[in-house]
């Protein structure tokens, strides 16, 4: 009833146990449509008001805009550090085997260094893991999905997903839940949300909180673009990024912004353009068709167009998220300069699906290197590197080592 | 007695004397809350085709095969209203498209065909193609449906479309009146750091760099096999780095003033897109992104001076 209809025979995952009940029960009433009428009724009286100031600070360098927050989970840092025990912790996952951070590792700007990611029960998923790199900023989720604008919506696949298991908790809430009602994560609920309640609402939206805090803009490049700094880069580095803005190269054109990425919104940019593209590393029918397996944009949309279509992720830190694409397929960034100097692979070349800005190109091996190292110019020494280091918050034995 | 006849209120007179009363005072309340706003003048700004208006759901042309837009997009610059007497600028209201000095004009983005409303109404299950299969990691949409009865309305934003001009004060049109205006983003703007800017001039795509600025049009064409793009924006611009900003104006700064009179009641805006393509053959090779060989886009230059591409209808 809840559920779309449609999706019945396509999609696996369902909410089970809690979830599921909180989602039907009159709980729901009383927790969402209850406050939403009576938000509704304030808001109708306090339409006058200025909105509240966010008071979490994001640590940008000056100039940066704040990303845009849910206004039902504003950010705390009581949150984010409720959200990084979880994150670090194994318990989420049905058997203790793994937790978000064995997928998403400091040490790989949250990435890691497999072709695609290995759930908690074994079972291989078909999408290289994604950094999280300003995740706060995507206008929408995952590798290719028009609909996932929340990273609270996003969070709840890897949590709940059947097929492929990731933390597979489905079948396990109480299990799961009962966990994190100890004498070490009380005072970190408490914090957080008032009281000691642990529920998935909360673990969700205390782990969108740290996710969204994972902001990274203090690499080589942003020292010399963004404080003006005209010595932070090499002079190959520089003829790299002049490569990199070039319409000879058109990278910038899917790459583009300050986050490398044209699906990005903030505070002061809500327009919505999702660019999804296709770069040609498939043409299995000559008429542009991916592998079965994964066809992107067009599972979502069911629109013939949106074939092979995957979002641009940020570069930001790319030098430390190998593999590339988003199965993964290409090994190393030299393997990812030559497939888009050839325009494709194999018969992606051709494909009448790929993006109009891949029209392939040719190098010096000098220009080579000078991409390459304007490249590496985008990795922010710092990001991630704390979590290696950083004590856990209250205690060893709450967290579990990546 | 006549006097006190007039003087007198009968309660029958109350009652009407009320109700005027609240009729009269009903609007002062309701618009308490606001702020003066100064009244809305939309001109509405179309694309056409061969005398023919393009629509989100027909965004195609035909030449020799048929091509779908893509993306079409441009900055208006400089507006300005000439009158009998007098040339005053004309400021427009600012939101997400347009700053008080400049306006993002976007008429398809390639989602256009599918929808264009927000994408949180696109969530159509995933997926018929894949029915059964082992995979739906990206697939989550009873998931994103319980979200969206408690979604908040900030993210879901969804401005794909603008096609008017919102204006800040009543235009006021007669035969005398000119509209002049630039396509492009004013040099003082064009070069500064996206990220300070307000919207639209810190949207990425129609950024270029903070050496070269904006591309001040955009077209995206394509057809089943091909693409064909027009990127118009200003070239030749010095710098150390693309990072950086030119001190100097462009070589070729590319900016088009435009001057217009009413062909009508001055009601709408029209773009006519056949005049822009007129002589330009629709092949990827003949994309024009400014670059010195591309011979399409002395044509394209051509038909945006001369070609009566915009008219004020």
């Amino acid at each position: 009833m809840c559920l779309n209809p449609l999706k019945a025979t396509t999609v696996r995952l369902r909410l089970q146990g809690p979830v599921q009940c909180w989602l039907k029960s009159k709980w729901m009433r009383v927790t969402v449509v209850l406050p939403c009428s009576l938000s509704a009724l304030l808001l109708c009286l306090s339409a006058c008001q200025e909105a509240p100031e966010q008071t979490y600070d994001w640590r940008l360098p000056a100039g940066f805009p704040q990303p845009l927050v849910p206004q039902d989970n504003p950010m705390t840092a009581a949150k984010v550090d409720l959200g990084k025990a979880l994150f670090f912790s194994q318990d989420l996952s049905f058997n203790q085997q793994q937790s978000c951070a064995s997928c998403h590792q400091p040490q790989h700007a949250f990435s890691e260094g497999l072709t695609t990611a290995i759930g908690a029960s074994g079972q291989k998923l078909r999408r290289n893991t994604l950094a999280l790199v300003n995740v706060a900023y995507n206008s929408t989720l995952t590798w290719a999905h028009s609909g996932l604008t929340r990273i609270e919506q996003q969070i709840l696949i890897p949590m709940f997903n059947e097929d492929p298991i990731e933390l597979g908790i489905t079948g396990h809430e109480s299990a799961v839940l009962a966990r994190f009602q100890t004498p070490q994560y009380a005072p970190l609920f408490t914090e957080a949300f008032g009281d000691d309640q642990v529920n998935f609402d909360r673990i969700v939206k205390a782990l969108a909180s740290f996710v969204r805090s994972l902001t990274s803009f203090n690499s080589a490049f942003d020292r010399y673009a963004y404080q003006g700094d005209d010595q932070a880069l090499s002079a190959s580095a520089i003829r790299g990024m002049d490569l990199f803005f070039s319409e000879r190269l058109e990278c910038f054109h899917c790459h583009g912004g300050f986050n490398f990425t044209q699906s990005s919104q903030h505070q002061n940019q809500r327009l919505d353009l999702r660019p999804f593209h296709n770069t040609g590393l498939y043409n299995d029918d000559g008429q542009g068709a991916y592998p079965q397996r994964d066809q992107g944009l067009i599972e979502v949309t069911l629109q013939g167009h949106d074939m092979g279509h995957f979002r641009a992720p940020t570069l930001r830190n790319v030098a430390r998220t190998a593999p590339y694409m988003h199965d993964g397929s290409l090994a190393t960034l030299q393997e990812v300069l030559a497939f888009y100097a050839a325009g494709g692979r194999g018969q992606g070349i051709t494909s009448p699906l790929k993006d109009t800005f891949i029209q392939g190109f040719s190098l010096t091996v000098e220009e080579q290197q000078d991409l390459l190292n304007f490249l590496e110019s985008l990795t922010d020494e710092q990001f991630g590197q704390s979590f290696d280091t950083e004590k856990p918050l209250n205690s060893d034995a709450m967290f579990s080592a990546p | 007695m006549t006097t006190f006849t007039r003087l007198t209120i009968r309660p029958a007179s109350l009652n009407k004397l009320f109700k005027k009363s609240l009729i009269l005072l009903l609007p002062i309340v309701c618009v308490a809350c606001h702020k003066a706003d100064p009244p809305v003048t939309v001109l509405p700004v179309e694309l056409w085709y061969a005398q023919q208006p393009l629509t989100c759901e027909t965004p195609n042309i035909q030449q020799d095969i048929t091509w779908s837009i893509g993306q079409f997009a441009f900055f208006m610059s400089q507006l300005q209203i000439q009158d009998k007497q007098h040339l005053r600028p004309l400021k427009l209201q600012v939101n997400d498209w347009q700053t008080s000095e400049l306006a993002l004009l976007q008429f398809f983005s390639r989602e256009c065909q599918s929808q264009v409303d927000s994408p949180l109404h696109n969530s159509k299950p995933a997926n018929a193609s894949h029915s059964g299969s082992q995979h739906n990691d990206d697939q989550h949409s009873d998931v994103q449906h319980t979200d969206i009865q408690h979604s908040d309305v900030q993210q879901t934003v969804s401005l794909r479309l603008h096609q008017q001009l919102e204006l800040a004060e009543p235009l006021l049109v007669n035969e005398h009146s000119e509209l002049t205006f630039e396509l492009g983003v004013p040099f003082a703007l064009n070069h500064l750091n996206p990220l300070t800017q307000p919207s639209p001039l810190n949207l990425p795509a129609m950024f270029w760099s903070w050496r070269a600025g904006y591309k001040f049009l955009r077209l995206d064409l394509f057809n089943a096999n091909e693409s064909w793009v027009f990127h118009l924006g200003s070239t030749g611009c010095v710098a150390d780095s693309v990072m950086r900003s030119p001190k100097m104006a462009c070589a070729e700064p590319n900016r088009l003033q435009f001057s217009l009179k009413p062909q009508r009641d001055g009601t709408a805006l029209l773009v006519h897109l056949d005049r822009l393509l007129a002589g330009v053959k629709l092949e990827g090779r003949q994309s024009c992104l400014l670059q010195p060989e591309q011979q399409s886009c002395q044509i394209l230059l051509n038909n945006l001076a001369n070609g009566q591409v915009f008219e004020w209808r």
